[in-house]
């Protein structure tokens, strides 16, 4: 099933236009891997899926972008709301410096106010696969965590809205490699029940981690397809050149 | 490397030269004006025999100004560099703005002690108040806030405030949780510039109409009211030898006024910045 579904979606900062018409299906409970060369649009993509994109100067986009067959640009939809079904995990680990570890797992409940709810703050990091080496000091704060962690812990905070979706814009490209075969590890095992669109420099990881694979190139998206079939047989010539490393 | 040592000797100099000025200053100050210092100083009325004045209404007076005045001046100024920095779309006219305030900032203090003369003291009716006074310290403050608050705000990595709103934060929520907790040791900062040059300030008191005599602490806001800068130049303008000890004696409890006020803000900088 379809959990998004892009039509004619374009995208231009001032007057750089950065995506060209993309139109492809992001399937529900699947890892969805976006590669291509640097500044070839694929962050600006996964940005214009929880209406991140608009939040940039100068930006504008046109085209559809529909989450379970409702477009998430029509007027009476509610950014706000939009981004607590779909998260996002950045590209440089984040934990927010002032708070605790406890509190970025809960900074988006915004809880901090009232009584803090440790069953979610709980399940989440279990979740992220770092309840075990944070349990004892929840209290400390979030950026005392080694460069790995603290990307978990902001997937924690992601998982702690209970969102459908999770965007994640290069997660690893800051991390070394056994911090991201955690990070691997982990989407495979948040693939089960979240729909997850992955943005990476790593052709590896994207055979690694996902089911699907678009190819973009200069704005434009030159190939999608089931990964294995676009690593070991791709239709495009592009397509062919940039996985074989001629280019890129 | 001879350049090196010279040039390095120089930069010694330059930071040597004005403290060593300043200390020197000081130094024959409390040595003038300590014999002076005493509890009954600091707790008696001013009078026509030097050896008995004190400073009460002057030193109840400033802090009363100065918490009035940071008391309005604070909340305004951080509120507009918030919308300057967070809600307004950078256009010519808020260019304008931004450039205005910096230059406001460096506007004469005389002359916001016109203006408050013309507004508060003449217009609104408030008189030669303890009100009027501090409404114009508090409009002499605020440029200086809201520049400083704006910096701290910039200061806040963009990717932070990305962060709290892919959390599905409003703008209101991302301001509140992420970027004012995380601008506060720069608010602080500025904040407590603001509070030094204000408590300093004599010309736009005199101007607003600041007391040179009072026999009785200002219990209201539309009473009259004196400060210390102002009971000090007082004294200095007598033609006895007796009020010149008062007056640095005077500036012994402005200093430190604010060396103590300046402890409160690096304690409360530490607090936030280790959080």
């Amino acid at each position: 099933m379809n959990k998004f579904e892009v039509k004619q979606l374009s995208a231009w900062y001032r007057d750089i236009q950065v995506l060209q018409s993309i139109s492809m299906p992001i399937l529900e409970q699947q890892v969805t891997a976006i590669i291509g060369p640097s500044g070839c649009g694929k962050s600006t993509f996964i940005r214009c899926l929880n209406r991140m994109h608009e939040l940039s100067e100068g930006a504008r986009l046109e085209g559809h972008v529909y989450l379970e067959n409702q477009n998430i640009y029509a007027p009476k939809v509610d950014p706000v709301l939009l981004r607590r079904r779909v998260g996002m995990v950045f590209q440089k680990p984040n934990p927010f410096p002032h708070l605790s570890i406890l509190d970025n797992v809960l900074s988006g409940l915004r809880l901090t106010q009232r009584p803090r709810n440790l069953e979610i703050a709980e399940s989440a990091l279990r979740k992220a696969a770092l309840w075990e080496e944070v349990k004892d000091r929840l209290e400390k704060p979030g950026i005392s965590l080694s460069g790995g962690q603290q990307q978990r812990l902001c997937i924690a905070r992601t998982l702690a809205v209970d969102p459908e979706v999770i965007l994640m814009d290069e997660p690893c490209s800051a991390l070394d490699p056994i911090a991201t075969a955690r990070v691997e590890d982990l989407i495979h095992e948040l693939r089960k029940n979240y729909t997850i669109v992955i943005v990476t420099h790593s052709m590896q990881q994207a055979a690694r981690v996902s089911n699907k694979t678009a190819f973009f190139l200069s704005g434009i998206l030159v190939e999608f397809s089931d990964t294995s079939q676009l690593f070991t047989s791709p239709t495009h010539p592009r397509t062919e050149d940039y996985i074989t490393g001629k280019f890129g | 490397m001879k350049l090196e040592k010279v040039f390095r000797t120089l930069c010694l100099a330059a930071i040597i030269l004005p403290l060593g000025l300043l200390l020197l200053l000081l130094g024959q100050l409390c040595f003038q004006g300590f014999e002076r210092l005493s509890w009954s100083f600091l707790t008696e009325f001013p009078s026509r025999k030097a050896e008995l004045a004190g400073i009460y209404p002057a030193l109840v007076g400033s802090l009363m100004l100065i918490s009035l005045s940071t008391a309005l001046a604070i909340p305004i100024g951080i509120a507009a560099a918030i919308y300057l920095e967070e809600y307004a779309t950078k256009t010519f006219f808020s260019h304008l703005i931004e450039l205005n305030v910096a230059n406001l900032a460096g506007v004469p203090s005389v002359i916001y002690g016109l203006l408050g003369l013309e507004i508060f003291v003449r217009m609104m009716n408030f008189g030669h108040s303890l009100i009027s006074g501090a409404l114009t310290m508090a409009l002499l403050m605020l440029p200086v806030v809201i520049t400083a608050s704006r910096e701290a705000f910039k200061t806040v990595p963009m990717h932070y405030r990305e962060a709290c709103f892919a959390l599905g934060s409003t703008q209101f929520q991302t301001i509140k949780q992420v970027v004012i907790p995380m601008a506060l040791p720069g608010i602080l900062t500025g904040s407590i510039l603001a509070i030094s040059r204000a408590i300093g300030e004599t010309a736009p008191l005199v101007v607003v109409g600041a007391a040179t005599y009072m026999a009785f602490v200002p219990d209201a806001l539309d009473s009259e009211f004196t400060a210390l800068p102002i009971q000090i130049f007082n004294w200095v303008s007598r033609p006895q030898k007796g009020f010149l000890i008062d007056a640095a004696a005077g500036i012994i409890v402005l200093v430190g006024t604010l060396f103590v006020l300046n402890l409160v803000a690096i304690f409360l900088r530490n607090r936030f910045e280790h959080r």
